[in-house]
């Protein structure tokens, strides 16, 4: 192993668990506010980028500019779907047993998955973006300019969340209806609100990871939401749930993972080893890695 | 007019397993042949996935794995052995029942989307492995020729063969999970889908419950597996993947989670419909995705779940009702109806008697006292030097104390001075951070809770835990199940010592319920009951475990002092006839003196003060800490 | 507005869960500045009461008018808006949440200069708070919080404070503390309508009271003429069975307390 392909090897595996922290975070959020699971979160971040990749043709080439107007636009087409969801199918089961949401949800997920592949053809679709071209220095190492951009793009948006949610009045009525949302409502919180605020965030989230794995990848298709729902999930997981730190830490840690067993261990195995080492971990911290064993209130 | 409705449940149900014998000879066309057995095979794996999703409240994610399992097993067995079918379905159900048990063990303490990633894990790990294990399972080529169901007398050539075949699996599995849901384990894995921690405290073995469901269900449908080789003589990992599983959880929910019937119906409508659509061409999975939607839409709770569809659903209104508050009249007339002066045992009586109809108190009956009292002159419970730390912080510290056979001893001290963790701590919830717990000469200090429960030591819950889907009946019964030693085998053969046993236990609960005045309620939910009753079937619930000792957390929370002097009279009374010790952390004064032989008072983790409770309330340290400043 | 109109007024309130009236047709009032009790036992109607008020559980039939102004209609979260906050059963702190958070949330309706305001006085009442400003309520004790869940609530700067059993799970030091804090705030003009299962301070506290019984009014007058009333004392005060205990019969100082 030479310091320049660890180099390789670790900017990847950032790039590709950025990705997973940004779906990981979505997820934990819209879980965290309204409790329930978001199956179709991985088609979320498939649409989004169908979409953006139609109206790419019509985006200026303003280098950075362009990519930042990308990310705005997944930003905006996700948190539309979000809405539309928690509008949809979200809102009309909020009493009913917690099974229905999921069930509907993967209901919207071969629905979605199907309508992609019916309009566009299940086929790859080639993706990419003008800029982040070319590669870098890093120390020794050569890296692609896009998997730095990536990383730094999945630092900077859970950053940013994370200050809008310890220091607005919005973010800690979000955290409010998240920890108890009837006294959320007793304090004049517009719950209703909120979830729907929240739902938005956390799919825009997902829209944006979509791009960026279209821009890391190269290529779009119909199923790649399955991949980014379990990847996700499992992140979220090993950050604890309902732990937004945790998620990106999770979803970095899961990156980096897959990256090493790949290159270190074997390729064909990867995927067996990581869960197999997920549940390793399960079985010793049963409240993710991240998460604090806090004392349930008996 | 109950038997009524039975009867027509059993003339429904042979009409239909009638209509299923029937159907292929009439119709004689292997096209629907062979959509009946697809049909009845989903059916299989939907119903054993219900024992886990439906019943055990587990999200089995990786459910399709331990088909998967069965399926190469079964092949392989078949191919290298050439053993007919009976051997290789044996060979699938008991790798698929072993492995589910082996990985159960150290993910059954997981909690809600943690265990379904885990199950997850392993759904992914096993068609990970059949696709890269080459050697053995070739890989993405997959298994062929493997031989048609040999039932050695018989060979299961035709679609209607295997559709035969397939549904008397079905009976099968469906009598298997119907028997094992109506015996006191599947009460106890239904209480622990209620309330995992309330189950604990009664004795119920939470993991081992749980595992023996999933093993049973792994076993299901790893004879599915092998069934589905066999039919189809090849096997590869496509029907093992989580689109598999997931659609398994469709059929479920969309059937109905948790009833006989719902998997099945789910699994025949989800199973048929992409059939029905074929004229939509590739539109056929995007209207199966909306169809899919539309159903839980109209009815959340699967079709033949119970409650209203959205038709006439008057949707609720600025939030989900009060359960606390659901019922009020009944506590209320309990209350009403006790003269507060009246004599100490008449009032018991009293107590006991609910709005619904009264049971005067009987002698006590055998069944509810408690087992021989340990050896005179030694502590029934000895705790030594225990310490706790939350986070660095100590939230007990150094406590030691006893309780003697018999004794009622009551724990009082500010909110935040370690009572609580204390009553965690001595019932296994908490491990401690050093210290040592002794109860009847027997080292309890690493013990899990419900090993605790089963060694005598009770307790109960400030927020009452009862297990809400269970009528009041079941849940004494799910609790008395730690006096029975039941092995699955005795539960699906219904052995002979299986029904004595259930029947000791119908005349054990009957007597437990009279003497609480609750036979009048005893097949309404828990959760509909009043609060006052909800109290009383938790003490039952507790009582019928035969405790030595009970750890009773706040009782008093929340009632009045006219309740709370009749929950005293009745703790004094359940001593005296059951020889109980009692610890009791409460805030109301009234019934700590009333009651309690010695009082322990608690600050900061520590003990300040203990002894007889006329002198600990005169205690300056007690006044100070605890009581105020009144003196 | 005319003078004598109350502050407060419920007519005909019924509350249903399921087809049970869990509060049938009752009718009070509160007027400026007063502290008003409402005592039963369990299940009696009172926090049903308190939460329909509050609109966190539908009202069947009837009304509740503050100032005048019908509450039947107003969407929970507008009623801190209109000057009513609900302080819930069992505290419900953000547990996760700095103490700071909380009390922001408290004036979730108000202006950023009106919750600083607040803030202040909230700090000045309860001195501890501001100590733990940064800290997560969770970590708070019982009677710590029971004060947040309150401060919170003074965070709106209601015109009527509705308290659910606000010495449930507490200590009999901190329950004092916690009624010599309603003593102030009553003194302070603040109005108040307070549900208790301590029927005996709450009566203390109060300057009238209502009694329930099975979701129905079936007494009321003024706190000192219920706390003599042979019934109430029977029902709610377990009468002639608290002999022992020093809040009732305060035992004599012993020699070691000074």
């Amino acid at each position: 192993m030479t310091l320049p392909v660890l180099i390789d090897q670790l900017v990847s595996g950032l790039a590709i668990g950025g990705v997973y922290a940004l779906v990981a975070l979505g997820f934990a959020l819209i879980f965290g506010v309204l409790r329930a699971a978001q199956f179709a979160h991985g088609e979320v971040y498939m649409v989004v980028a169908f979409l953006v990749l139609a109206v790419l043709p019509w985006f200026p080439a303003l280098g950075p500019l362009q990519f930042l107007l990308v990310i705005v636009t997944a930003a905006i087409f996700g948190a539309i779907a979000g809405m539309l969801i928690e509008r949809g199918v979200f809102r009309p089961l909020a009493d009913a047993p917690h099974i229905a949401p999921i069930i509907s949800t993967i209901g919207l997920m071969i629905l979605l998955q199907n309508l992609v592949a019916y309009l566009k053809g299940s086929e790859l679709h080639r993706f990419a973006l003008a800029w982040p071209q070319g590669n870098v220095s890093v120390g020794p190492a050569s890296v692609p300019v896009l998997k730095l951009v990536i990383f730094g793009t999945a630092l900077v948006i859970p950053a940013l969340l994370q200050v809008a949610l310890t220091r607005t009045q919005l973010g800690r009525a979000i955290r409010a209806t998240a920890i108890d949302a009837e006294t959320a409502r007793l304090m004049g919180v517009n719950t209703a609100r909120t979830s729907l605020v929240a739902f938005a965030i956390g799919s825009a989230l997902a829209g944006i990871a979509g791009v960026l794995v279209g821009a890391l990848y190269g290529v779009v298709y119909s199923t790649m939401g399955v991949t980014a729902l379990v990847k996700g999930y499992a992140a979220t997981i090993i950050g604890g749930v309902g732990n937004l730190v945790g998620a990106v830490a999770g979803g970095l840690l899961l990156g980096l993972f897959e990256v090493f067993v790949a290159s270190y261990v074997s390729p064909r195995w990867t995927d067996a080893i990581v869960y197999t080492l997920l549940i390793v971990l399960l079985a010793l911290r049963p409240q993710g890695l991240v998460g604090r064993a806090i004392p349930e209130k008996l | 007019m109950r038997s009524g409705i039975f009867r027509t449940q059993h003339a429904l149900t042979a009409a239909v397993i009638a209509a299923a014998v029937i159907a292929p000879l009439v119709i004689a066309d292997a096209y629907i042949h062979r959509l009946m057995a697809t049909v009845v095979l989903a059916a299989v794996l939907a119903v054993s996935m219900n024992l886990v999703l439906g019943y055990g409240g587990l999200l089995a994610l990786g459910h399709a794995g331990f088909y998967g399992i069965g399926a190469y097993t079964a092949a392989l067995v078949s191919l290298h052995l050439g053993a007919p079918f009976p051997v290789t379905a044996l060979a699938g159900a008991a790798t698929a029942a072993l492995v589910a048990w082996l990985v159960a063990r150290p993910i059954l303490h997981l909690r809600g989307h943690y265990f379904a990633m885990a199950m997850l894990a392993i759904g992914e790990i096993v068609v990970q492995v059949a696709y890269n294990w080459d050697s053995v399972t070739r890989g993405a080529s997959g298994l062929p020729g493997i031989s048609q169901p040999d039932l050695i007398v018989w060979t299961a050539v035709t679609h209607r063969d295997n559709y035969y075949l397939a549904l008397v699996l079905l009976l099968l599995a469906m009598l298997a999970v119907r028997r094992f849901v109506a015996s006191p384990l599947g009460l106890g894995l239904i209480a622990a889908r209620d309330d995992d921690q309330g189950a604990a405290s009664v004795g119920i073995g939470v993991a081992q419950t749980r595992t023996l469901a999933l093993a049973l269900a792994a076993g299901i449908a790893g004879v599915a597996g092998a069934l589905y080789a066999h039919y189809i003589t090849f096997v590869s990992v496509e029907p093992f993947q989580l689109e598999q599983t997931i659609a398994l959880l469709a059929m479920v929910a969309v059937g109905g989670m948790g009833t006989t019937w719902g998997p099945v119906v789910g699994a025949a409508l989800l199973t048929l419909l992409p059939e029905v659509l074929r004229d939509f061409a590739e539109l056929r999975m995007v209207i199966y995705g909306a169809l899919l939607m539309l159903v839980v839409w109209l009815r959340p709770q699967g079709l033949l779940g119970r409650g209203p569809s959205r038709w006439g659903l008057k949707l609720p209104g600025r939030t989900r009702p009060d359960p606390s508050a659901a019922s009020g009249a009944p506590a209320l007339a309990s209350v009403v109806a006790a003269p507060a002066s009246g004599p100490v045992l008449d009032g018991v009586a009293v107590e006991f008697r609910t709005a619904t109809g009264a049971a005067p108190a009987r002698t006590a009956p055998t069944v509810l006292t408690a087992p021989e009292p340990a050896p005179t002159g030694e502590p029934l419970l000895r705790v030594e030097h225990l310490s706790k730390d939350f986070a660095g912080l100590r939230a007990v510290s150094d406590v030691s104390l006893e309780v003697a056979p018999g004794e009622i001893v009551g724990l009082i001290g500010p909110n935040g001075a370690g009572k609580s963790t204390i009553i965690n701590l001595i019932s296994g919830a908490h491990r401690p951070t050093s210290g040592r717990i002794w109860f009847n000469g027997q080292d309890i200090t690493h013990s899990e809770t419900s090993r605790v429960a089963r060694a005598g030591l009770v307790r109960t819950f400030q927020h009452i835990r009862l297990f809400r889907s269970l009528t009041v009946r079941q849940n004494v019964e799910a609790a008395y199940q730690v006096r029975l030693w039941l092995s699955l085998l005795s539960v699906m053969t219904r052995s002979r010592r299986y029904r004595e046993a259930m029947d000791e236990m119908r005349v054990a609960v009957d007597e437990a319920l009279a003497l609480f005045g609750l036979e009048g309620v005893q097949h309404q939910l828990a959760g509909t009951l009043s609060y006052g009753d909800q109290r009383r079937v938790e003490i039952v619930r507790a009582l019928v475990t035969q405790p030595r000792l009970l750890l009773l957390d706040e009782p008093a929370a929340g009632m009045n002092e006219a309740e709370s002097a009749e929950l005293a009279r009745f703790l004094q009374e359940i001593r005296q006839r059951h020889g109980l010790s009692i610890i009791l952390v409460e805030h109301h004064l009234d019934v700590v003196m009333e009651v309690c032989d010695r009082l322990i008072v608690l600050d900061h983790g520590t003990v300040i003060a203990s002894g007889r409770p006329d002198e600990v309330v005169r205690h300056p340290e007690v006044l100070r800490a605890y009581l105020g400043g009144s003196a | 507005m005319s003078q004598s109109a109350p502050l407060l007024a419920v007519n005909d309130l019924t509350v249903t869960y399921g087809g049970i009236r869990a509060v049938d047709r009752i009718s009070f009032s509160l007027n400026e500045g007063e502290l008003v009790a409402l005592i039963g036992a369990n299940g009696a109607g009172k926090s049903s009461t308190l939460r329909a008020i509050a609109g966190i559980v539908p009202i069947a039939e009837g009304d509740v008018r503050l100032a005048g102004e019908s509450l039947r209609t107003v969407p929970a979260h507008e009623i801190p808006r209109r000057g009513l906050v609900l302080v819930p059963e069992g505290r419900r702190v953000f547990g996760e949440l700095t103490v700071l958070d909380n009390l922001y949330l408290g004036g979730y309706t108000r202006s950023p200069e009106e919750r600083a305001a607040g803030l202040e006085r909230v700090f000045a009442l309860f001195p501890r708070l501001k100590e733990r400003a940064s800290q997560a309520a969770g970590t708070l004790s019982g009677g710590e919080q029971q004060m947040l869940a309150i401060g919170r609530a003074l965070m709106a700067n209601p015109r009527v404070l509705l308290l659910d059993e606000p010495s449930l799970g507490l200590a009999p030091v901190v329950v004092e503390q916690v009624f010599d804090l309603l003593r102030r705030l009553h003194a302070e003009g603040v109005s108040m309508l307070l549900v208790e299962q301590n029927a005996r301070m709450a009566l203390a506290v109060a300057d009238r009271a209502y009694v329930l019984q099975t979701g129905r009014i079936v007494m009321s007058g003024a706190a000192a003429e219920l706390a003599a009333s042979d019934e109430v004392r029977a029902r709610y005060l377990g009468a002639g069975r608290l002999s022992t205990v020093p809040l009732d019969a305060p035992a004599p100082e012993p020699e070691e307390a000074r």
